[in-house]
């Protein structure tokens, strides 16, 4: 990319968040935040987290802060895939289950402002194989040779 | 339907506005749909803008009208076209509201679109692998794109 503009760091552009940088959205209140999100992230903080939510976000503070400098967080294991994404937990790995396992997921800038369990899916991309006898009306008398 | 004598010479059959063709004969707030983007609605509001009678038909247009309207269209908030009646509102890189035409419509379709496969996004898959992404019934539906059958049996 060309960022001719800054050849001191490195050559990728920083991440804005509807017009706002990563450092500057952690440092909004809660209030402001929401008027970033679209209407049902709003909707959702309008009504309320509850007690939850908010363990969880403990939950990964404390991670955060007891991982070691250059080392990713210890996953926290949630079922919460209700939760939106805050620029508070971006870095922070979240295994968010999925009815049957844990998925790890990597907050990344990026995700702010959707659901947990958006990166976590539920089901296992279904390749067909051939079809068998007697899936379509056509090939049922066929096979009696 | 008044009769208007136009000057064969200076009536364009085709503009070329914004990377697209514009058919000459057509009024010009229908000619205007054509770019990508545009609908009725904003072409219509962009001929008001522009002080531009919209009984002409496209081809009538000077040259200085049809920059007044590709300028128009380029920064609709400053001609008083209010931001609920622009196409991409609340932009999630930039936060501003955008009105996006022609190009930069596809190229910022297709950076949405790359966005959601990068973090994984569930809704990403689904685009990524040519489903239904809004949550639709497969089952039975869709199924122009794809082809159930059984293979006959090679010959008897």
């Amino acid at each position: 990319m060309e960022d001719a503009n800054k050849p001191k760091k490195r050559t990728f552009r920083t991440f804005h968040y509807r017009g706002i940088e990563l450092d500057k959205l952690l440092d909004l209140s809660q209030k402001e935040l929401i008027q970033l999100f679209s209407a049902r992230q709003r909707r959702k903080f309008k009504r309320g987290i509850d007690k939850r939510a908010k363990n969880l976000l403990k939950k990964l503070r404390k991670a955060k802060k007891e991982c070691e400098f250059g080392e990713k967080p210890k996953p926290v294991l949630t079922h919460l895939r209700d939760m939106t994404i805050i620029p508070e937990m971006v870095g922070s790995i979240v295994g968010v289950h999925n009815g049957k396992q844990y998925t790890n997921v990597e907050i990344k800038p990026e995700m702010i402002g959707y659901y947990l369990g958006e990166f976590s899916i539920t089901y296992k991309h279904t390749r067909h194989g051939k079809p068998g006898i007697g899936a379509t009306h056509s090939s049922r008398f066929i096979p009696l040779k | 339907m008044s009769l208007r004598i136009i000057d064969q010479n200076e009536f364009q059959h085709i503009l070329r506005i914004l990377n697209t063709n514009v058919d000459g004969k057509e009024k010009i707030t229908i000619a205007l749909t054509a770019i990508k983007g545009i609908g009725k609605r904003m072409a219509s509001v962009i001929c008001k803008q522009a002080n531009v009678d919209p009984s002409k038909r496209a081809g009538e247009l000077s040259t200085e009208d049809i920059n007044n309207i590709v300028h128009i269209m380029n920064a609709p908030a400053q001609f008083k076209i209010p931001h609920w009646f622009l196409n991409r509102r609340k932009d999630i890189k930039e936060g501003k509201n955008l009105h996006v035409i022609a190009n930069q419509l596809d190229s910022y379709l297709r950076e949405d679109l790359e966005r959601m496969k990068k973090i994984r996004l569930h809704r990403g898959l689904r685009h990524h692998w040519g489903l239904r992404v809004r949550g639709q019934h497969t089952k039975t539906t869709g199924r122009r794109g794809r082809t159930v059958g059984v293979a006959k049996k090679k010959g008897a």
